[in-house]
């Protein structure tokens, strides 16, 4: 069988393994923005190739599909989806798993995911306000309290600021910090010009994350194991929000700090969502589908957004779980015969994965790209982990360089969270510079240590949201009372800046 | 005792005044009498006093560290270098060579491994828990291989990074406590990177047990232990010596409170607020002369006089330095009041010696009980008895929370005997 893969980065080395792997004996062609060393290697020793060129231009896809004709044709990642290259693949008769154009809007616009959840009044959903124009949204930002303000669209996970503001004493500083970072995501979000809106603003919460990904046909959906995902760029949960430093997945379906009432919530929330998209953009949903999602006092499981395609690196954390044929299952879903299709996990195994970086990512690329790298597989294989190619380029010289984003992701797994840790740590020394440029990852993700104050956290929303659930106001949040006024409702406003405008 | 914290913005645009301000207003209960402030300044670092008009009008720099610090001492708390200055908690004669470490690490590819495999070489040598920022805008958090002194890191959002000497602080500025830092473990914060470091943790490491007993809020964690209610079981612990009657018990204000709810609850005795502050903040230990000390005592202490008339009272409190405190209390509640019978609860043992290792600063030659004998000491302060903690009543507390304390000051240098 022939497959043809779209994509570039670990996500992508991830697919391409579970491709690799099934007794469908697929013969692997990738479809590159650069000369991934990782999926070049797969796809040589599964007897295909790999083609370098840009693949969010539909024509190029096209054209290698035309060249390679293949059974099946997988899109990793979401700009391609944005850009209609699933949409032109199927115009011309191909199988696609991944999601179309209207479909992938439920990722690209983050304005339509919470139009949509408010719309059916799925539970999860967050208060949010969107702005077309920057002096609506400074205008807005004056009165805006404990608020994050994001990208109205996808912009590669990154760009949301998330500006607690509960004590207001510090609120003038914090005041200052929104409206900035309104104009920078305003600036950011002009380059693109496929989205009406620009800037979101939405409630913050807190609580804790973990992704929920399903494979689905457009009837029938398949859900994947919980995994937890990353988001800060170092260390004890510090500093810059980044496509994801690591993750861990298991036992079984669940997470450490997930019960399984929680799961089944989020897995009703993520049908709810598919079931409602589909019905909103008039198109079969076809493709993988995941929410990110946070356990929260307001709700419990609270949709935070949702991708139209597998978690970078959430993927990652599954390869050593999944004990069935995964291509069968992609195979399925893009023929539109997902329905009892199962995908088996191994319930005792626990993963852990680290995504390693040049120092400078996420805000200084360009000090992050262009250092050679090397890995030794075999040592990382001898202690039973994978590692898989990210953001590296083959250079002319033969040898491995940074592109300035996550450059390797390593994968472990074993029956306890300590001990993947354990060998994560070993495994992550074998990934290496050359011209001795720092490399970096989070030693903290997986550790007991993390995972305990996890469960604590988790524990702590619990309470909340059960009591809220008691008392039949989950997801009612209730600001300020203003005597003659009447109690607001609106999270997003501050009672500060309310009293200003009454004086 | 002083206290420090450092804040390390990834993002910019933000004024870091009002956390400066208020992070302050949270270590002022610790003492100290200097704020200070360390932060780039053109192409280098300045070290200046905080709150007056020019430190305001500076423009914002990424990192910053401040510190309350006794002004008497700033020397050895504080080292300045054109790239990097170093501020510990406690004065230190090896801060010299500690920003010289500092300052060749952070000219390295990787400060961690170079802090960690300089500061490992000193493992048995006592440096203090320091901070330190550079003019490249990096900090450095370091805790003190002998423990001793707290360390907690925080983070607020994608947007800052804080470490902070108390875990209250973090929490006042709205920020969140990730953890507190192992002896010997470290942090190194910069825009680009933050790297923990561990030069490893002597085999004598433990917790100043007045950090406990008196300088920490109490709400505030120290490893892991809350100081709050590890005060209320010191304070339960202390009902065993109550032979007497008595019909209530009051704390001194405000550290005692959480003692005499101990003492209470052990015995059953009511617990009443006998007394009204009238200014904040009046930590009366910790000032530096004896007529500051003073005035603090007698601000603190406006007594609620029908909870006390004509009845037996327990005052408790946290510890008794010169023993002023309990005094004008005794005066008080004798004299103006009217009770009939004063009996002193103290949770803690006898201080007894200075600090060997600078963290508190106590004259032993002001220590009442290591001049003065029991009934002397009941005499002087004119009370019917004085009751103190034994040192086998700490200990099984600190075996509760599973910590290990230096008592030195209390005649017990368990940091020491490891030597």
């Amino acid at each position: 069988m022939k497959v043809l893969l779209v994509g570039s980065g670990g996500r992508e080395h991830a697919l391409a393994k579970l491709i690799t792997s099934s007794q469908m004996s697929a013969k692997l062609y990738v479809l590159s923005d650069y000369a991934n060393p990782g999926l070049m290697r797969e796809a040589e020793l599964s007897g295909g190739k790999l083609f370098v060129a840009t693949t969010t231009f539909p024509e190029n896809v096209v054209k290698i599909a035309e060249l390679v004709s293949p059974d099946l044709v997988v899109v990793g990642p979401e700009e391609p989806q944005f850009h209609g290259v699933v949409d032109y693949l199927r115009e011309r008769g191909f199988y696609v798993f991944g999601a179309s154009r209207r479909c992938s809007s439920i990722e690209r616009s983050k304005v339509f995911a919470r139009y949509l959840m408010w719309k059916h009044s799925i539970p999860g959903r967050l208060y949010y306000v969107a702005f077309k124009s920057l002096d609506d949204a400074r205008e807005f930002v004056k009165y805006a309290g404990d608020v994050v303000v994001k990208p109205a669209r996808q912009v590669g996970g990154k760009g949301v600021r998330v500006i607690k503001d509960t004590k207001a004493f510090l609120s003038e500083a914090k005041h200052q910090v929104k409206s900035e970072a309104a104009f920078k995501t305003f600036e950011e979000i002009s380059k693109y010009g496929d989205v009406d809106y620009s800037v979101l603003v939405e409630q913050r919460v807190d609580g804790v994350e973990y992704t929920a990904q399903v494979v689905t046909d457009g009837s029938y959906v398949l859900p994947l194991p919980l995994v937890q995902d990353h988001p800060h760029a170092y260390e004890l949960d510090l500093g810059y929000e980044t496509g994801g430093m690591g993750c861990i997945s298991g036992p079984g379906h669940l997470l450490p700090f997930i019960d399984q009432g929680e799961y089944e919530t989020t897995q009703k929330i993520v049908r709810e969502v598919l079931e409602r998209l589909q019905e909103e953009v008039k198109e079969r949903y076809t493709g993988a589908f995941a929410g990110q999602m946070m356990l929260t006092g307001l709700w419990g499981p609270t949709a935070i957004e949702y991708y139209s395609r597998f978690g970078d690196p959430e993927i990652s954390c599954l390869l050593p779980r999944v004990e069935s044929d995964f291509l069968e299952v992609l195979d399925r879903a893009a023929r539109g015969a997902l329905s009892g299709a199962k995908v088996g996990v191994s319930d005792e195994v626990v993963s852990v994965v680290k995504a390693v970086a040049p120092v400078g990512y996420p805000v200084s690329r360009d000090e992050a790209r262009g250092h050679p790298v090397t890995v030794d597989v075999e040592k990382i294989r001898g202690l039973g982990c994978e590692v898989l190619y990210a953001s590296v380029e083959l250079g002319s010289d033969g040898r491995t360089y940074t592109k300035g984003s996550r450059a390797f992701e390593v994968v472990c797994s074993a029956s306890s969270y300590e001990e993947a840790h354990r060998v994560s740590e070993l495994a992550v020394s074998y990934v290496t510079s050359l011209d001795g440029w720092p490399l970096y990852h989070r030693s903290d993700v997986g550790s007991s240590e993390l995972v305990e104050e996890r469960i604590r956290e988790a524990e702590r929303v619990r309470r909340v949201y059960r009591s809220k659930h008691l008392r039949g106001t989950l997801g009612e949040f209730f600001t300020v009372w203003l005597p003659g006024r009447g109690v607001v409702g609106n999270p997003l406003l501050s009672p500060l800046r309310w009293e200003d405008e009454d004086s | 005792m002083t206290g420090f914290f450092s804040l390390l913005f990834f993002e910019s645009g933000w004024n870091v005044h009002s956390f400066v301000d208020y992070g302050l207003s949270v270590l002022r209960h610790r003492g100290g009498s200097l704020s200070l402030i360390c932060w780039k300044s053109g192409d280098r670092v300045s070290c200046e006093e905080y709150g007056n008009g020019e430190t305001r009008d500076r423009p914002r720099s990424r990192a910053v560290v401040t510190a309350l610090l006794d002004r008497r001492r700033v020397d050895e708390h504080v080292v300045r270098g054109d790239r990097v200055a170093v501020v510990s908690d406690r004065p230190s004669r090896y801060l010299g060579e500690v920003a010289g470490i500092v300052e060749k690490a952070l000219a390295s590819a990787k400060p961690h491994e170079e802090l960690s495999k300089h500061l490992r070489v000193l493992k048995d040598v006592d440096v203090p828990t320091f901070t330190a920022v550079s003019s490249r805008e990096e900090v450095v958090a370091w805790r003190s291989s002998l423990g001793l002194t707290p360390l907690a890191v925080g983070g607020y959002g994608f947007d800052m990074a804080v470490t902070s000497t108390e875990t209250s602080l973090i929490e006042v500025l709205d920020a969140d406590v990730r953890r507190h830092l192992l002896p010997g473990e470290g942090l190194y914060i910069s825009k680009n990177q933050v790297r923990l470091f561990n030069s490893g943790s002597s085999s004598r490491c433990r917790l100043c047990l007045f950090e406990l007993l008196y300088t920490a809020r109490h709400d505030s964690i120290v490893d892991g232990v809350s100081v709050y209610e590890f005060r209320k079981k010191l304070g339960e612990s202390l009902g065993r010596y109550l032979e007497s009657r008595v019909d209530a018990i009051v704390g001194v204000p405000e550290t005692a409170i959480p003692y005499a709810i101990g003492l209470s609850r052990s015995t059953g005795v009511p617990l009443e607020f006998g007394f009204v502050s009238t200014a904040r903040e009046a930590r009366s230990m910790l000032k530096e002369c004896v007529r500051d000390r003073l005035v603090a005592v007698h601000l603190k202490l406006n007594p609620v006089r029908r909870v006390l008339e004509g009845k037996s009272i327990a005052v408790v409190d946290d510890s008794m330095v010169t023993g002023s405190t309990l005094k004008t209390v005794a005066q008080l509640l004798r004299y103006r009041i009217g009770v009939r019978e004063i009996h002193v609860f103290i949770a803690s043992p006898k201080l007894v010696s200075t600090c060997p290792y600078g963290v508190v600063a106590l004259d032993p030659e002001t220590l009442i009980s290591a001049h003065l004998d029991e009934l002397s000491i009941e005499k002087y302060l004119d009370v019917d008895s004085v009751n103190w903690l034994r040192d086998e009543d700490v200990d099984s507390v600190a075996d509760l929370f599973r910590i290990r304390l230096c008592a030195a000051c209390f005649g017990r240098d368990l940091v020491g005997e490891g030597r």
